[in-house]
């Protein structure tokens, strides 16, 4: 009987998903993120067609390293991240680890997606996989290569012009600039007083209120 | 205009109209949080962290199964498989007559093919909140609950309201009052649940109110004529809700997304949050007045968007995504070349104001300081003259405010009000000698004894986040605490000594059992301003 590996996010569903799929079946986590781009100059290379330097992130190491281990008894690597583009990237990043330590040798790697995590969605997922979806890969790494692109260069604009320390984003600035525009607003915003008039009327002895809505009109 | 009406008002129109109210779609990511932030009191963090593990799987007892589906999702679709149990589950615990001829269809608003395929429900509606209740920590609890109650609630039928608006003249035809009455004829799926709104304003459109039956032309008796005075409010500051809310309407941020931004925004100190809303600091200010003025295109808000959308083009594989890096990148290094040259410091972090200083008379500017802004000298370091913004020019060292009638019940110092980390308190004016401190507002004796201790008095207390609730005057001694103002009547049915009294919208005043396996509730006669306790 084959072996299979298959690779999830978090460690909390590992042993559930093991027990749904049975013994042929080895269950382990990535523990989110896998590797990233190096913190360093150069990351991202805009003369070369946006290369990318990627490192294993430290904390994960030890994780990837069991990950190595085990798929050298299975012959079979279901990449079951979460289904989204995060998930598809982590896939896409463990896959790329694993085809440069040349593990995937006479591997079959398949790519499959829970929405839910009952034993009726986890086999039939198991049973209709897929591929990574380069596509996706592709809008994830020009994602993070944007915000990378924009942090390394904006944020030393910062630390010269206002502050160390300072920090820009793709996505924060603008949401800054929401929280900054409502102050702004309140702060200019000058309180005016009015008057509304009711009735107070009754029919039938039941009490109600009317507001007069025109007068002298 | 009370004089012309002599006592009545004509009724001039009488409108009578029947609506019907949709229920909401099922939960995606942002209305996940948003909901879990009204109605929960829960942070966008906290929404995701919890969700997460009811996703990832419960212990049930024997099974560990996940009870929610994937919970990064823009999609509102419901699988059919999962429809066809929700329609059942009406049908049973509901009656068929609530469950709709056809299964309601959502529009998914976001094209984007990047997430996952369905919104958020449970992975069976069988799973009834009070019965999953015991294997799930509060928190996690609450929010099954409330994806349950959401997604059955979507595939229910419309409720029926009746509403009725009656024109009313008032000495003449020019002179009119308007009373607007609605009714609840069919609930729907409003029984099971109704979403939440953020401003109270919208909330006022859903209350019910029963006008008494009228007819045109015949005449209602006037009363009275009243005035209120109101003043114009300035549009609320963002709460974690409202602004993903508003980020979404801007087609910033993604499912995964969203939780990251509001964290990103706390941990930079470019805001704060204070009662909930979000307030920007100094740095963050001039922060965004930098970015706003130089780089004016990245904190669009259309650009911004835009260029997600691009991005969802790339996953779809509809868009190359080299091409759209250098069309964004060429530019913006441009930019920040040209910027870093013409741009000066001081231009950044000052900003003048019409005042000059009273130690040299050069001009004043506010400045960035470690500590925040400040106004300061533009002769510095010549001159060192600074003040804190917000102070006046006259030195005002603030007398502290003595508490009249009273004095320190422990040293007989007068007693003043001091303003603290947590707002303001009643201190003694010996401080540091006497140490004595007590709220400003005064607990409040409800009257009624502590059940659990019998020898302190209910309080009624001010929690640090604003909220009132009631306390043994014992404390700490006795720790007997409740949500609801207690009466001294007690418990027909468990012996209780106390009750309390509750409003709620669907059941209106009652007075409840405090204790917890005790269902005793009836409604109340009394005043319904009993239910918030001494004044």
């Amino acid at each position: 009987m084959s072996k299979s590996l298959v690779i999830v996010e978090s460690p909390a569903k590992c042993k559930t998903i093991e027990k749904y799929l049975g013994k042929d079946f080895q269950v382990l986590a990535s523990y989110g993120h896998v590797r990233d781009l190096i913190p360093k100059e150069g990351a991202v290379d805009p003369d070369n067609g946006f290369a990318m330097k990627y490192q294993v992130i430290d904390r994960n190491q030890r994780h990837l390293q069991e990950i190595g281990k085990a798929i050298k008894n299975a012959d079979t690597l279901y990449l079951a991240t979460d289904p989204d583009r995060e998930g598809e990237a982590i896939s896409w990043h463990v896959f790329e680890h694993l085809k440069e330590k040349k593990l995937l040798k006479d591997k079959e790697v398949l790519r499959v997606v829970f929405h839910e995590i009952t034993k009726k969605a986890v086999t039939e997922a198991i049973a209709h996989p897929t591929e990574l979806s380069n596509n996706m890969v592709n809008a994830q790494q020009a994602r993070r290569a944007l915000d990378y692109l924009v942090g390394f260069n904006l944020s030393p604009l910062l630390w010269k012009k206002i502050r160390r320390g300072l920090s820009a984003g793709r996505v924060q600035s603008p949401a800054l600039r929401m929280i900054v525009e409502r102050e702004m607003e309140i702060e200019a915003f000058k309180t005016r007083e009015y008057w509304s008039h009711s009735a107070e009327a009754s029919a039938q002895g039941q009490p109600f209120k009317a507001k007069l809505t025109h007068f002298n009109g | 205009m009370l004089d012309a009406a002599d006592g009545q008002l004509i009724v001039a129109k009488l409108e009578k109209k029947q609506r019907s109210k949709n229920p909401a779609p099922p939960f995606i990511t942002s209305t996940l949080q948003q909901e879990a932030a009204r109605k929960l009191g829960f942070t966008t963090k906290r929404t995701m962290m919890v969700a997460q593990q009811l996703y990832e799987g419960i212990d049930l007892g024997g099974e560990t199964v996940g009870l929610i589906s994937y919970m990064r999702t823009d999609s509102v679709n419901l699988a059919e498989e999962a429809i066809a149990d929700i329609r059942a589950l009406i049908a049973e615990k509901y009656g068929t007559n609530n469950v709709p001829k056809e299964p309601r269809q959502f529009k998914t608003k976001s094209k984007n093919a990047q997430e996952a395929h369905e919104a958020i429900r449970p992975t069976s509606v069988q799973r009834l909140p009070e019965q999953v209740k015991n294997r799930l920590t509060a928190e996690q609890a609450k929010l099954y609950d409330l994806i349950w109650k959401r997604t059955v609630a979507c595939q229910m039928v419309h409720a029926t309201l009746n509403q009725v608006a009656v024109d009313l003249n008032c000495g003449s035809d020019k002179n009119v009052f308007r009373a607007t009455g609605s009714t609840v004829t069919n609930p729907g799926f409003m029984m099971v649940y109704l979403e939440g709104v953020d401003d109270s304003k919208e909330a006022a459109d859903d209350q019910e109110s029963l006008l008494p039956p009228m007819e045109e032309g015949r005449p209602v008796v006037l009363d009275d004529i009243s005035a209120d005075q109101h003043f114009t409010e300035p549009p609320p500051r963002y709460s974690e809700a409202s602004l993903v809310k508003a980020l979404e309407e801007h087609g910033i941020g993604r499912p995964s997304t969203y939780a990251t931004i509001i964290s990103t925004l706390q941990n930079r100190e470019y805001v704060t949050i204070d009662n909930k809303r979000f307030y920007p600091t100094d740095v963050g200010r001039i922060v965004n007045k930098f970015l706003t003025e130089h780089f004016t295109k990245y904190v669009d808000y259309s650009f911004t968007a835009n260029l997600e959308d691009d991005l969802d083009a790339v996953a779809r594989g509809e868009k190359d995504w080299i091409p759209l890096m250098n069309d964004f990148w060429r530019p913006f290094t441009k930019l920040i070349t040209e910027k870093d040259e013409s741009v000066q410091r001081k231009d950044v972090t000052q900003e003048s104001i019409d005042e000059k200083c009273p130690d040299c008379g050069s001009p004043l500017s506010i400045r960035l300081g470690r500590n925040g802004r400040f106004i300061g000298c533009t002769n510095y370091p010549t001159c060192s003259y600074t003040r804190n913004l917000g102070d006046d020019n006259v030195a005002s060292s603030a007398e502290p405010e003595v508490v009249e009638g009273r004095v320190c019940p422990k040293c007989s110092s007068p007693l003043v009000i001091k303003t603290g980390k947590y707002g303001k308190f009643v201190g003694c004016s010996a401080y540091p000698t006497c140490k004595h401190i007590e709220p400003l507002e005064k607990p409040q004796d409800t009257g009624v004894e502590c059940p659990q201790c019998k020898k302190g008095a209910i309080l009624k207390r001010k929690a640090r986040s604003g909220k009132i609730f009631y306390s043994c005057s014992e404390y700490p001694k006795c720790d007997y605490a409740l949500w609801d103002a207690p009466i001294k009547e007690s418990c027909p049915d468990c012996h209780w000594p106390i009750l309390t009294l509750k409003t709620t919208k669907r059941r209106g005043t009652e007075k409840v059992c405090p204790q917890k396996d005790c269902k005793y509730a009836t409604p109340y006669e009394g005043d319904p301003n009993d239910v918030n306790g001494p004044a």
